[in-house]
């Protein structure tokens, strides 16, 4: 099977930039497992319940807080949308009540975390990103310089940021500039 | 001036190097640039703007005027620093600004004796001249103006600090770390509420910072600010000045993180702009003391009395061994005291006739002689105070008595205080005049999110402030849902008296003729005197905001902190009027000047806004391309080989193509699925050609229309599945015409169950186009690509390298082309396996430069064709238009106006001679005089490899008819005056017979 390539391949450097000691940041990149958009009309309710069914998942969910199951991870975008993050094949749901759409590729997974990810995170977006508001498990679709992405607070001092992979080499580098004065410790990509 | 042996809330132990135009200042940390002046015996810091009068330090914080100086050097130079509010630190190298050869020697000082002709509204007047009907006058003053206005000169050389920016989100946002703002924060967070505490300076204390060292206020503040440390609900930030309020409860903060550095250091930004949106916030900001006004009140060594207080006891400077003290209000009496106990001769001067027997005896207890009912006329000096002359004066500040000459050294000024309503007035307009205190506050309105305590609400006495501050606190927290107790007051002490017993409204010392003596100053930094008010005045301006604009006057830097109350005097006592009735002026944002490094933050250079990349952009660079900029996109303009320059690598390429295969990137095409059951309607509503018979395997190409009639946009549209399309737009116009589909689809047409994702970033596009592009697919894919089993516009599925893709059989070129769709992540291998596979068919890249002339030689319509302007008659491409069903555009596309056979038409150009033609260019006919607009205008131009010739794209009055017809070309802004021949816009090949071969 072909792999597939990071867009952050050629930027990713692993290592230990910015200010000295202890890393306040660590930021890395996740290859997504699959990701799709399921979007239905006024019985999304209906249309939806088998592909989470499927899915190991309950319900359609919150607008806030993503759902989880054996390795899917859930997001409902809006009233009609949801996103997954799943292996699975979830072309054979397409049907005229559900609009299914592999959205594998267009996204990759930029992984934020240490003492000092909140801070980081407040330079680069609108949010208020304080432990008690945005807690472990929620997540929020907002701009990061200007790019639409889904930010998912995945712990206590860690974030996962879907970013559109066309977008994604300028995302990463404003993280970086915002991360160095905390010092930065940069993973291999996963 | 000398620093005291004790005293004083500087490190004596940490001396710091410090220069002052090559002066080396006996700095010490805790200093301020302009207390280590003070304490090197600088008096003469700057020149002043209009005038160039010598001036000194006159106060000890933001609302400085004269003490104006240039920082650092090189890259990192900053002019117009308040030498008052920087830091001193190690390495501090600071020089003087606005003076020429030297400070001490200023050419510039001429202007003052040249003063009548500088007036109010000089500048204004040379406007008019004294030519009539010209401008002469003022082009001539202009030049001179222009060189001479401004203050310091700023670096033309790259920043290269760091800036921040950061959003906060807290319950309660207290601004001011003083007496009122530690308690309002203390009260609020004990009640349980989120608390951001801001302080411009450098430690909390305000005014406690500015009395004695280990006096009751030392204690007092240790004791709050530990509670308030340990308390995990409230976050202090120091070196930060909140300059502004606005909308929605957000305030603006600027947090200078290591303005204190010589540089910043371990990739530390220089500053920090903090947006915060808090439920609830307290303006704790003080008040800024008031000048009196009289002659010379600008000569270095007169200052704000609360200033020379600061400077005496939190940096141990005496400002002088003979010091005057003059005020119309009780605050002064403090200075007095501490200057005396000091050991300076004081001399106390009191405009008012009576003051209270405990503030005098007080006073005079410390060893201040005291003369009430007197005024300062004058202060006399060169570069520096001599001398003071004091009169009596009556009720109406009128000089009453013969002058008494005082030998001085300093001479500090009190004419009352001015609470720092600033960011409540940016907020919610015009403060109002209370006239107990005699100054400008916020109106009581407990509704308000932004409440004013402490000094700044004009509070009398320290227990009012305490008291005042703990209400205010409480309130907040209580207004964002907090519960807990606000708990007891921290304990009131002892404090000298504050401003507002018995203030008196004098505020200048007039002669008996009603005016000042010498030049009375009462805006410092613009230079504008009492008789430039009264200039104004007598010229008919009678608005407040007028008189600011006309004089000048608060429109400086400091943005008339010192100087508004004393002008709205002047301006009363002119009209006849109370302060109240003249109004004041609105504050606006910024309170304190601020870097342009702090708003930009990072985003300038690469990162003003995101680049968008091909997944395949870093084979582009690495393989030679020269990359250009597409709108947000970076894309291959050419690939040279060996020194090729862009012409001859595009002709290479286009030429290639021609003749054997080439592969471009277009990635970057807008790609837009759209699904559901009635997305074939959609596509009927939003195209405007019919889209209900497209089968499944076949792609069709559709122009859109904006609601006005005028192109959109065009591309192409394949059919994936029963209820799946993917449209193609172009790279200009995705995201215009993702929004357009949404907007539609959520309003107008809520009844189609349709939705529309952007799959740009899922799919990676190729073109491959050229005679060998059918043997190079069908050899690496395996797929029957024949022209039966794929004929044009139809797409079908394959695999190339184990990769599965989407090939769909149209051309852009008017060669034999194909496009392939491959999912992004594996774009790059997909890209390599052609190019290996690619070697046996030459097949070679090519850029945007050679599709360019490819799409120009074919006659294909884009960006600079579909400019908002043009319609499908325009552009030939009417026959699209469906006439059995409406669209989007389809009734305003008929106006008359789009309809008139005159409205230029898409045509092709041969050009004569070997200069191509320049976009842009307009177009005559061969025997018009060029002159005006012309009959269209070039859009798009090349040199065509396939002709030999260069050619170009236009729009041409009734185009069609005039085909065979020789036309001017005219380039006005390079000289240029072609002829080229109007001809069919398909130059190559247009029955097609190499695209549907």
């Amino acid at each position: 099977m072909v792999e597939v390539r990071s867009p952050l391949r050629e930027r990713i450097t692993p290592g230990q930039f910015g200010a000295p000691g202890d890393a306040g940041v660590v930021l890395g990149n996740r290859t997504l497992a699959g990701l799709w958009q399921i979007a239905g009309w006024s019985d999304f309710d209906e249309a939806a319940d088998p592909v989470l069914q499927a899915l190991g998942l309950t319900a359609l969910g919150s607008y806030r807080q993503a759902q989880q199951a054996a390795g899917v991870r859930a997001w409902r975008t809006a009233p009609d949308r949801m996103l997954f993050e799943t292996p699975q094949d979830l072309t054979p749901f397409n049907s005229a009540a559900l609009a299914v759409l592999d959205l594998g590729h267009a996204r990759t997974c930029i992984t934020l975390s240490g003492p000092i990810a909140r801070d980081v995170l407040a330079q680069v977006i609108a949010v208020d990103t304080a432990p008690d508001v945005l807690k472990p498990g929620m997540f929020l679709q907002t701009g990061l310089h200007s790019v639409a992405v889904l930010v998912h607070c995945t712990g206590p001092d860690a974030f996962e940021i879907l970013v559109p992979v066309t977008w994604a080499e300028s995302v990463w580098d404003i993280l970086f500039e915002n991360a160095l004065p905390y010092g930065i410790a940069v993973r291999e990509a996963a | 001036m000398k620093r005291l042996d004790q005293g004083g809330r500087i490190d004596r132990s940490k001396p710091l190097n410090v220069s002052f135009d090559g002066q080396s200042l006996p700095a010490f940390a805790g200093d301020t640039l302009s207390s280590a002046m003070l304490a090197g015996g600088v008096s003469l810091v700057g020149r002043s703007f209009k005038y160039h009068r010598p001036r000194g330090v006159f106060s000890a914080g933001v609302e400085e005027p004269g003490a104006m100086v240039h920082l650092r050097s090189g890259d990192r130079h900053e002019p117009n620093a308040r030498a008052t509010v920087t830091e001193a630190f190690d390495g501090l190298v600071s020089t003087s600004q606005n003076a020429w050869p030297n400070l001490q020697f200023d050419i510039g000082a001429a202007n003052t004796w040249l003063s009548p002709f500088f007036s109010a509204g000089f500048y204004y007047k040379t406007f008019i001249g004294p030519f009539k009907h010209s401008t002469k006058f003022w082009m001539m003053c202009e030049t001179v103006i222009r060189k001479a206005a401004g203050m310091g000169r700023a670096s033309l050389l790259s920043d290269p600090d760091r800036y921040e920016k950061r959003g906060a989100y807290c319950d309660v946002l207290v601004i001011g770390g003083g007496v009122a703002g530690l308690t309002a924060a203390l009260a609020a967070g004990r009640a349980g509420a989120k608390v951001l505490l801001v302080e411009q300076d450098t430690a909390l204390g305000g005014a406690l910072l500015s009395d004695p060292v280990g006096g009751a206020g030392d204690a007092w503040i240790a004791s709050v600010l530990a509670e308030l440390q340990a308390m995990d609900s409230v976050r202090i930030l120091t070196r930060t000045t909140a300059f502004g309020a606005y909308d929605g409860d957000t305030y603006a903060l600027v947090e200078r993180v290591t303005d204190h550095l010589r540089v910043p250091e371990d990739a530390q930004p220089r500053q920090r702009y903090w947006q915060v949106h808090a439920k609830r916030a307290i303006m704790a900001t003080g008040a800024i003391e008031r000048p009196l006004v009289f002659g010379g009140n600008d000569l270095p060594g007169v200052m704000l009395a609360g200033a020379v207080r600061t400077y005496l006891n939190r940096f141990a400077v005496l400002m002088g061994e003979r010091a005057v003290v003059t005020t119309n209000n009780d605050s002064a009496y403090s200075v007095a005291a501490d200057l005396a106990r000091s050991g300076a001769l004081v001399t106390l001067v009191d405009m008012r006739a009576e003051v209270a027997a405990d503030t005098r005896a007080r006073a005079e207890k410390a060893g201040v002689f005291i003369l009430t009912g007197h005024g300062v006329l004058q202060a006399k000096g060169g570069k520096r105070l001599t001398s003071v002359d004091v009169v009596p004066v009556d009720r109406g500040s009128r000089t009453s008595g013969a002058v008494r000459v005082i030998p001085a050294d300093v001479l500090a000024i009190s004419g009352g205080w001015a609470p720092a309503v600033h960011l409540w007035s940016q907020r919610f307009g015009k403060p109002v005049y209370d006239a107990a205190s005699g100054s400008f506050i916020a109106p009581e309105d407990p509704d308000k999110p932004l409440q004013p305590a402490g000094i700044c609400a004009a509070a009398a006495s320290l227990e009012d402030v305490i008291t005042q501050a703990m209400r205010r606190g409480a309130e907040a927290a209580r207004a964002t849902g907090a519960t807990g107790a606000p708990g007891d007051s921290p304990a009131a002490f002892d404090t000298g008296a504050f401003w507002q017993n018995d203030l008196s409204p004098n505020w200048a010392v007039f002669d008996a003729e009603g005016r000042c003596k010498g030049k009375a100053f009462v805006d410092f930094q613009h230079d504008v005197k009492v008789s430039d008010i009264d200039q104004a005045h007598l010229e008919g301006y009678v608005s407040v905001e007028h008189l600011k604009r006309y004089t000048t006057l608060g429109m400086a830097t400091d943005q008339g902190k010192l100087a508004n109350i004393n002008a709205l005097s002047r301006m009363a006592e002119l009209r006849g009027m109370a302060i109240p009735e003249v109004g004041t002026t609105t504050f606006r944002p910024p309170f304190t000047p601020i870097t342009m490094g702090a708003l930009v933050g990072h985003e300038h250079g690469r990162h003003f806004r995101p680049t968008r990349l091909s997944p395949l952009h870093h084979w582009h660079a690495e393989n030679g391309a020269q990359m250009t900029e597409a709108g947000a996109w970076m894309r291959p303009w050419y690939y040279p080989e060996k020194d090729e320059d862009l012409r001859a690598a595009y002709i290479r390429e286009a030429t290639h193509v021609r003749t054997h295969v080439g592969i471009i990137d277009v990635s970057t095409l807008g790609k837009i699925a759209v699904q559901g059951p009635d997305a074939a309607e959609f596509l009927n509503r939003v195209y405007v050609n019919g889209w209900k018979t497209l089968a499944i395997g076949r792609l069709r190409y559709g122009v859109m229309l904006r609601e006005d009639g005028f192109v959109m946009d065009d591309g192409a549209t394949a059919r994936l599945g029963e209820h799946d399309y993917v449209m193609t737009t172009t790279t200009a116009n995705a995201a215009k015409v993702l929004a357009f589909a949404e907007h539609l689809l959520q309003t107008a047409w809520k009844d189609l169950r349709v939705h529309v994702t952007s799959v740009t970033d899922q799919w990676a596009a190729f073109a491959i186009a050229g005679p060998k592009s059918r043997a190079l697919l069908q050899t690496v894919s395996g797929a029957d690509l024949s022209r039966d089993a794929l004929p044009n516009n139809h797409w079908t599925l394959a695999q190339i390298s184990g990769v599965p893709v989407r090939i769909h059989r149209m051309s852009y070129s008017g060669e034999l082309a194909y496009e392939v769709y491959v999912p992004s992540g594996h774009a790059a291998h997909v890209w390599e396996a052609l190019l290996s596979a690619g070697d046996d068919f030459e097949l070679r890249p090519y850029g945007t430069e050679a599709m360019g002339a490819l799409r120009i030689e074919k006659g294909h319509v884009a960006g600079p064709e579909l400019d908002g302007r043009t319609t499908l008659k325009d552009l030939g491409l009417e026959g699209f238009a469906s006439s059995k069903k409406p669209f989007v555009g389809s009734v305003l596309r008929k106006r008359p106006v789009l309809e008139d056979p005159e409205r230029p038409t898409l045509v092709g150009l041969e050009i004569d001679g070997d200069t191509g033609a320049k976009a842009g260019s307009l177009l005559f006919a061969a025997n018009e005089e060029p002159k005006g607009h012309g009959d269209g205008w070039v859009s798009s131009t090349t040199y065509s490899p396939a002709l030999g010739r260069n050619i170009a794209l236009a729009l041409l009055k009734n185009g069609k008819a005039r085909t065979g017809e020789e036309i001017r070309v005219v380039n006005f802004v390079g000289g240029e005056d072609l002829k080229a021949r109007v001809v069919s816009p398909q130059f190559f090949d247009p029955e097609g017979d190499r695209q549907n071969g």
